[in-house]
């Protein structure tokens, strides 16, 4: 992990000042790096060095200092070498505490908010690790909220989110291996997995991914997304972000993955299918009957979302015969004072429909209400009477705009989002059949597109007959004894004779 | 993609794109058609008057901004044009340069032709029908005593289009509602003769008796309506008579084509206290049963038909099994008769076949028809033996059993 910025690879000398001297020189013109000296049992000197604001000064004080100051003089008897030991086994009440001897060690404890403890004489240096730093607390995802089920997401720090995963598998096959990416960063990332159910073969895949990334900084989960993504100019994305811990939890019980990364509360999920993003956690929650309609609402709202400009569009340029008489006159006389063709008016109305959303994320709350305002009635109202846009029209935007929110997830939705304005200009030129062009282009793309080396639209293709039962309805529990199939293929069982009864 | 060289990756794809450069050809707006609703077709000494009804879109769609002016011109919402040319293709151009936008025929419905059309032959206009890119085969014909121009252009009061009114009184199911394939098959097949429907425009009001009415009136708007009223008979491709609205459920009722909605309508004698029952026909069922006996072939038309008595304003008492059978009979009787006077007309009066009874022949006995039947059929036809046999059920009676009157001393 080491990039084009050396850092020593020095180890300690064991002389104070000596030491001292190099920790100065690597973390220089740094205000909120703090060095505290004290002297131990009145003999020796140390310097306890920590990050202001990243360390639980209550801790450090009563069960670092204190101690270390109190200690009587006659105490440290024991020769510098076993000084450490003794020191972490004998004298510092805290939990954790390691022994790092390179200097590169040192500076990377101190710097992800460990307190060091530099003792004159003693080669090694005492890490304790007591961080505790400003943290949002745990509440309901912004970007996922559900009727029923848990209400707490991750947030930004990884020790909160690894406690997430933990409490809902309490197993000890859920392993966490860890991980700093990124040279300037130097970010701690988390991979979780459930071993004995996930794949071996993809879980070395991963980390080999991981293990090649050379960027100087990850900010979020999704840089990490797309360096290691199978196919990162796909537009469709193949790794699945979330905020809730509970997803991530099912996940993991189907033999996927998950990374969780530091300072972001967006958890990645890899290998993921094309269907398995249009799954949302609320359907297991729910009775399965329900969710099983509400999945082919889904399915039919994400193809309107898709097509329906497209459809009207090739509809009414090429194909009129196909529109029933009396609706074909109400288009007609409403687009009789259109001055535009039906591509022009689509395509003004939806780009307007784009800024419109993109504007209400950045907008601040006190401003959202006359935005709504702004749009319900420019857009919707005026424009239908100054007779630049047709009421259908309004009618079919807005339903598709409808329809996109109904996928669960963000970025799978963009991606259906952006390929509705290729389908527009292919039915504008071909009519239907640029729309059937279209439609296969993204199905061939789809089809080859593979995920961590499962296909990207398994079960469907491949088929995998028992894998069916839960991406085209929510079979109940008792028919889903088997995981799905590509990701679980070691572990086939679920539920084993549960259900003698039913 | 792996290994082409990227030139030739380039290149394809700007192939394939250049795919779209083509244009977009057979492009239309919505805007830059008028569909015809209802064609007309009339003859003028040897010219074709063709006649168009096109909505006008503007008046037709939903009220918007403001529109309370458009009530009073719904009714105006279509306009028919008219013109005469040698063919019907070539009146149909002299009526494209009179519009602005392409004539588009996807959505008639209706094709009403001229009782002087009629007379002198329809199979050359049929031909543009069949032949013609857009689809119209699927659409209604008619026939009219008089100008089918006329009739085109009534304003219609319930529906908006007169091309609409058509259709929806045609699936009523009072009337034959012939589709064009169907006039098609019939003119083309020997064992059947094409027959449509007749539309005239009548007074709102009473109707008279056919002969007033029979004519287009020139009443004011506000009395007159458009009518299904009787059949048109064709022998060939040529009108030959009509039927009228009596005979035509006569012949529904041969035909098989009776929907539910039909009514018989018995009178008691007085001798039984007077009075009349009217049912309605639920279930109708008649089977063509040809034979050949000896020589001579003969038909026996066998009717089933299952009814449910809505009125009764005679003394008898339904609840008594006894009273509803010899109901049941009479009511058979005037089955009889009235299939009889169809039978009688079209048989002995137009000599034409358009019950389908060579046909029923030829599903029977095929050898037998395309060797002697088929060519003698037109000769045959009139002197042929038909033997009707009806049955007639009574499966309720309406929500009550005993008649008011009872109760009335």
């Amino acid at each position: 992990m080491s990039g084009t910025i050396p850092i020593e690879n020095e180890a300690l000398t064991g002389s104070l000042q000596q030491d001292i001297r190099t920790l100065k020189g690597i973390l220089d013109r740094s205000a909120d790096i703090q060095f505290r000296y004290l002297e131990i049992g009145a003999r020796l000197h140390g310097v306890l060095v920590f990050v202001n604001g990243l360390t639980n000064q209550d801790l450090i004080n009563a069960h670092v200092v204190k101690p270390l100051i109190e200690m009587s003089s006659g105490q440290p008897d024991s020769p510098p070498e076993e000084l450490a030991a003794f020191l972490k086994n004998r004298v510092l009440s805290v939990g954790q505490i390691t022994t790092p001897q390179q200097v590169y060690e040192l500076v990377d404890d101190i710097l992800s908010g460990s307190t060091v403890l530099l003792v004159d004489g003693m080669k090694q240096a005492l890490s304790i690790s007591a961080v505790q730093w400003d943290k949002r607390s745990v509440e309901e995802p912004a970007t996922e909220a559900v009727i029923r089920g848990a209400r707490d997401g991750f947030t930004e720090s990884l020790t909160t989110n690894t406690v997430l995963i933990r409490k809902r598998l309490q197993t000890s096959q859920l392993k966490m291996e860890s991980m700093k990416i990124g040279r300037l960063s130097r970010t701690q990332v988390i991979l979780a997995y459930l071993d004995g159910i996930a794949d071996p073969a993809v879980i070395e895949e991963i980390r080999s991914r991981l293990k090649r990334i050379d960027i100087d900084g990850i900010l979020e989960s999704g840089y990490i997304e797309e360096l290691i993504e199978d196919n990162h100019r796909s537009i469709f994305p193949q790794i699945l972000n979330t905020e809730r811990p509970d997803r991530v939890a099912a996940c993991l019980l189907e033999g996927k993955a998950a990374l969780l990364i530091n300072n972001t509360p967006f958890a990645l999920v890899m290998p993921m299918t094309f269907l398995g993003f249009l799954q949302a956690t609320e359907d297991y929650y729910q009775r399965y009957l329900f969710s099983t309609c509400l999945r082919w609402l889904r399915y039919f709202l994400a193809f309107c979302a898709l097509t329906l400009p497209s459809i009207y569009i090739a509809l009414t340029t090429f194909h009129q015969e196909m529109i029933p008489l009396s609706l074909f006159l109400s288009i007609a006389s409403a687009r009789d004072t259109v001055p535009f063709p039906a591509v022009v008016e689509a395509l003004l109305m939806e780009v307007t429909f784009e800024g419109l959303r993109e504007a209400g994320v950045r907008l601040p709350k006190t401003v959202g209400q006359a935005v709504s305002i702004v749009g319900a009635l420019v857009i919707g109202q005026a424009a239908v009477q100054a007779g630049i846009v047709g009421a259908p029209l309004v009618i079919i935007v807005s339903f598709t705009g409808i329809s996109s929110f109904v996928l669960p997830s963000y970025n799978q939705a963009i991606s259906i989002r952006l390929l509705r304005f290729p389908l527009m200009f292919l039915a504008s030129t071909l009519g239907l059949y640029g729309i059937l062009l279209g439609l296969l282009a993204i199905l061939i793309h789809l089809a080859r597109l593979r995920s961590f080396g499962v296909p990207f639209m398994a079960p469907v293709a491949p088929v995998h007959l028992s894998a069916l039962k839960d991406t085209l309805v929510r079979a109940p529990w008792s028919s889903m004894k088997t995981r799905p199939p590509e990701t679980a293929k070691r572990n086939l069982t679920r539920m084993r004779n549960s259900d003698k009864r039913r | 993609m792996g290994g082409f060289p990227r030139w030739l990756r380039v290149f394809l794809a700007s192939c394939a794109a250049s795919l779209l450069l083509s244009g977009c050809w057979s492009r239309n707006e919505i805007n830059d058609i008028v569909v015809v609703t209802a064609v007309g077709i009339d003859k003028q000494k040897d010219q074709y008057i063709v006649s168009l009804q096109v909505p006008i879109s503007r008046l037709l769609g939903p009220a918007i901004s403001g529109g309370g002016t458009n009530t009073k011109l719904v009714s105006d919402a279509a306009r028919t044009m008219s013109e005469t040319g040698v063919t019907i293709m070539e009146a149909y151009r002299k009526i494209q340069q009179k519009i602005p936008r392409e004539i588009y025929f996807t959505h008639n419905r209706i094709i009403v032709f001229g009782e002087e059309m009629a007379q002198s032959g329809i199979l050359p206009v049929m031909d543009f029908f069949e032949r013609y890119r857009q689809p119209q085969l699927a659409s209604y014909i008619l026939v009219t005593k008089g100008r089918a121009a006329d009739v085109l252009s009534y304003k219609p009061k319930i529906e908006s289009l007169a091309g609409h009114q058509f259709r929806e009184e045609l699936t009523n199911g009072s009337v034959l509602a012939v589709h064009a394939k169907d006039f098609m098959n019939a003119l083309m097949d020997d064992g059947i003769e094409p027959a449509a429907g007749q539309v005239e425009i009548i007074s709102g009001d009473a109707r008279g008796n056919s002969e007033e009415t029979g004519q287009n009136l020139k009443l004011p708007d506000e009395k007159t309506t458009i009518a299904m009223l009787g059949t048109a008979v064709f022998k060939e491709d040529k009108l030959v008579g009509w039927l009228d609205d009596e005979e035509t459920r006569g012949l529904l009722w041969i035909k098989n084509e009776v929907k539910s909605g039909g009514v018989i309508t018995i009178a008691i004698p007085e001798t039984e206290g007077g009075g009349k029952i009217s049912a309605q026909l639920n279930v109708c069922n008649t089977k063509m049963i040809p034979n050949i006996g000896g020589d001579e072939p003969s038909l026996r038309l066998r009717i089933e038909s299952h009814v449910e008595i809505f009125e009764n304003s005679s003394r008898l008492d339904l609840s008594d099994p006894q009273t509803v059978e010899k109901v049941e009979k009479m009511m058979e009787t005037d089955a009889l008769n009235r299939i009889g006077e169809v039978l009688d007309k079209v048989q002995k009066e137009l000599r034409a076949d358009i019950f389908g009874f060579g046909d029923a022949f030829y599903r029977k006995y095929p050898k037998v028809w395309n060797h002697e039947l088929k060519k003698q059929w037109d000769d045959r036809f009139p002197y042929l033996p038909v033997q009707v046999t009806a049955k007639v059920k009574v499966e309720g009676t309406g929500l009550s059993n005993k008649t008011y009157r009872d109760g009335v001393k």
